[in-house]
């Protein structure tokens, strides 16, 4: 018995690998009251316990595969961080009406920093000055930051928590944020653009994970953030 | 002879739960023992698909018991059956098709 108890934790193992902790607990008792119910049923058909358990481990097949299939369903351990992560942020930010405020705030100061800049890059364009640039420079960012900001800021506003306007809210928010990097990368700065790109696949990696755990939890569970 | 029928066994278990709730290890084995054997696949992946039907609303789950031992029950809901109907119309669709070009070939052949 203890050998294939063994046996049986060896495959639970495997089939756990990578899960979060709730998922690979959930796994170890529907398949230990599984595997336990196989061998009740082999020994009580005539077969000896190490027959018995030996039938139950082998019904069950191979773990890794079962592994694969979990990780398709159930949360893994990255996924699981993340989602926690995101619900400590929307903790802070939600849990003081001040915070909330500040997030109002803050596309309203980086568009009233935008106008300016625009007004003097304008007013300064023939003369090709570095204030210019610098006001360029300036406007650019602040725009591109109050857009983003103000996309992303809004949410407590909008009306996006069913599934279909969540995705429609996804699909302006991408757009948006590829418009951002349009007005931020001109011609004339395309050189340090790398920087960015470079760091948008931190995005694109949180974006994946979130739809990966949106289609492991129903949609009446899902926190407010994987609306986003 | 045991077929694998990989894509087929969320229809089977909604069809075998559709007869009333029941736990994993029964799903299993009422599904292998009514197709004679001919229906075998390897019992560790019956709980994903489980998941999966759990998570899409098709199926939902409860704490039980039997013999005194603590069971997960699953039980069919409303959009379970719905898409059981569904399953089962286009399964016939296609295993007509089939018995048609299959007859077809015999008799030419």
């Amino acid at each position: 018995m203890s050998q294939n108890m063994t046996g049986l934790d060896g495959w639970l193992r495997q089939a756990t690998h990578h899960l979060a902790h709730d998922s690979a607990a959930q796994v170890r008792t529907e398949i230990q009251q599984h595997y336990e119910s196989a061998r009740e049923d082999a020994i009580a058909a005539g077969a000896t316990p190490a027959e018995a358990d030996r039938s139950a481990l082998t019904a069950l097949g191979d773990a890794k595969t079962a592994n694969r299939q979990y990780r398709r369903v159930l949360l893994t351990r990255s996924e699981a961080r993340l989602l926690r992560s995101s619900n400590r942020e929307a903790q802070f930010f939600c849990a003081a009406h001040g915070r909330k405020r500040l997030l109002f705030a803050i596309p309203a100061l980086a568009a009233l920093c935008a106008a300016p800049a625009y007004a003097i890059a304008t007013l300064t364009e023939p003369f090709a000055s570095t204030v210019h640039a610098t006001a360029s420079l300036v406007a650019r960012v602040s725009a591109g930051a109050a857009i983003l900001t103000g996309i992303m800021f809004a949410v407590p506003l909008l009306p996006i928590y069913t599934p279909a306007r969540s995705r429609i809210y996804r699909a302006a928010k991408w757009l948006t944020m590829l418009a951002v990097l349009v007005i931020l990368f001109d011609r004339d700065h395309r050189d340090s653009s790398w920087l960015v790109f470079n760091c948008l696949w931190i995005v694109a990696w949180i974006e994946f994970t979130r739809t990966s755990i949106r289609r492991k939890i129903p949609v009446a569970n899902w926190p407010k953030q994987l609306y986003l | 002879m045991a077929l694998n029928f990989k894509g087929t066994l969320p229809t089977l278990i909604l069809e075998f739960l559709a007869q009333g709730p029941s736990h994993g290890y029964a799903i299993a084995q009422s599904i292998k023992s009514r197709s004679k054997g001919v229906l075998d696949f390897k019992e560790g992946t019956l709980y994903p698909a489980l998941h999966k039907l759990e998570t899409a609303g098709h199926v939902d789950s409860y704490e039980g018991s039997e013999n005194n031992r603590p069971r997960r029950y699953y039980r069919i809901t409303k959009s379970g059956r719905a898409l059981l109907a569904k399953d089962r119309a286009q399964w016939r669709a296609l295993s007509q098709a089939v018995t048609v070009i299959l007859g077809e070939a015999q008799n030419e052949a």
